[in-house]
């Protein structure tokens, strides 16, 4: 590592220095409608297969999916105060009613579905080597959405389409739980300087197994928004 | 350069004056369908070249007017005698065509409305496929986020009536989408403002890792592209006249 990340004063105290930003860490996972879906996030890096269900073809993670550097935890030189945590949701496959008629052309996922996924969804946010309480564990439906599409749709004129389209709340920046207590992952005590680094992992599951009704093949990006601390 | 920008007093302290105003310093990139390289905003001055976007005639760049930027000089690099806190980024979207109002999408995708309103699958197909970083002094990021993650909190509230926009044949109805709330208060603060110093290089990337925005429908017009119009939330100190 080339960047300064301590000093030693003349009187042999040391400081490290790093520099904290905004930076949220975000992180994709992608489920086919009929699957059973238990998906872990955070888990991978860029390079790496995105964690998808069974029925969703294998694909390498891209910068978009997600920006870890070390997967399952925060890198040895850098960690994160999640102060919130919020999602986009993309469709993967389209929908349509009954008659045939389109109600959700991907990447649009129906208000429908995504009301599926916060019944039947749970989130949970697991921090620390070999800790098996959450930090975070909540229905899928406590979440709200802060990065998405605002929308506006006329009524259909004709016969073969009719808009089902849903965001979780109000599409605003604003639209993010801020937590009461934001949650640390990095060292503690002596150890909370660039130079250790913390097991985490995001869990997205169903109870039940797969979500009832649900129509489209759905890719899921988690955020835990909050401040990062990296070398100056 | 005429201007004062440097006072020394008897007992040698310097105080440097500077007017400091709320006016945003923004920029556009215009996004295309098909392969796309990474689109530098903030890289150009008004009359320099639009990244990623094509003239009317359809040879060469389209050079920017103050609808595009209001960087001035080169770009890529703030003047010397400015500087900027960024206490967040805005971006809209909108779509520019040749065609202005009637049937731009007719025979393709349904839905699709007027330009420069853009379709709801398309603004959807950019935030699933678009990353943008904010690069100061070229030394490293100082964000890189997914383009949905910073609303542009600008646009219209749209009410529509029964299956139209201003073009006539459209059947299907219109779907109409923005990037993220379109008032004020939808917008992203940073929690950590960032600093961008007299001469310092700055840009905003947009990248895309899929190497295209997959999907993205534009008709039959070769000339369409979506464009980005950043903007940057803040304060900027400029010369003192």
């Amino acid at each position: 590592m080339s960047s300064l990340n301590k000093v030693r004063l003349a009187d042999g105290r040391e400081f490290a220095i790093s520099e904290v930003y905004h930076q949220p860490r975000f992180s994709t996972v992608e489920l086919a409608a009929a699957d059973s879906v238990n998906l872990r996030s955070f888990n991978y890096t860029p390079g790496q297969p995105v964690s998808r269900t069974p029925g969703i073809a294998s694909r390498i993670a891209t910068e978009r999916d997600t920006n870890m550097i070390k997967r399952k935890a925060m890198n040895q030189d850098e960690s994160l105060v999640v102060c919130a945590i919020t999602f986009e949701v993309f469709g993967l496959s389209s929908a349509s009613d009954s008659s045939g008629d389109s109600i959700a052309l991907a990447p649009m996922l129906s208000g429908t579905d995504l009301r599926r996924l916060q019944t039947q969804g749970i989130f949970a946010l697991r921090v620390g080597a070999g800790i098996k309480k959450p930090q975070y564990d909540v229905p899928f439906a406590w979440l709200s959405q802060s990065v998405g599409m605002e929308s506006y749709a006329s009524d259909s004129g004709a016969t073969s389409t009719h808009v089902d389209y849903g965001t979780a709340g109000e599409m605003s920046a604003r639209n993010q739980e801020v937590l009461q207590l934001p949650i640390y992952i990095g060292g503690f005590g002596e150890h909370a300087r660039p130079g250790n680094s913390m097991y985490f992992e995001g869990r997205f599951y169903n109870p039940l197994g797969a979500f009832t009704g649900l129509r489209q093949n759905v890719r899921i990006v988690f955020y835990l928004d909050g401040l990062s601390k990296r070398p100056a | 350069m005429a201007q004062i920008t440097k006072i020394r007093y008897a007992d040698g302290r310097v105080v440097r004056p500077g007017d400091w105003t709320s006016t945003p310093l923004y920029s556009a990139v215009d996004i295309n369908s098909g392969a796309l390289q990474n689109l530098l905003a903030f890289s150009y001055g008004e009359g320099g070249d639009v990244p990623g976007s094509i003239a009317a005639s359809g040879t060469g760049q389209r050079v920017a007017t103050k609808l595009d930027t209001n960087m001035k000089g080169q770009g890529s690099v703030l003047a010397e005698n400015e500087s900027l806190l960024i206490y967040g980024l805005s971006i809209e979207l909108y779509q520019r065509s040749a065609a202005s109002t009637v049937d731009f999408f007719a025979g393709t995708e349904a839905l699709m409305p007027d330009p420069p309103v853009v379709a709801g699958t398309n603004v959807l197909r950019v935030q699933r496929d678009t990353l943008v970083s904010l690069n100061i002094a070229s030394t490293k990021e100082y964000l890189k986020v997914p383009l949905g993650f910073l609303p542009a909190a600008r646009g219209v509230r749209h009410v529509l009536g029964s299956s139209r926009s201003q073009g006539s044949g459209y059947s299907e109805g219109v779907f109409i989408g923005q990037n993220g709330g379109v008032s004020e208060h939808d917008h992203r603060l940073l929690a950590t403002p960032q600093e961008v110093g007299a001469g310092e290089a700055f840009n905003l990337q947009f990248a895309f890792p899929f190497g295209s925005i997959a999907g993205l429908e534009f008709g039959d017009d070769s000339t369409a592209r979506i464009t980005a119009r950043v903007y940057q939330r803040g304060i900027r100190r400029r010369p003192v006249a």
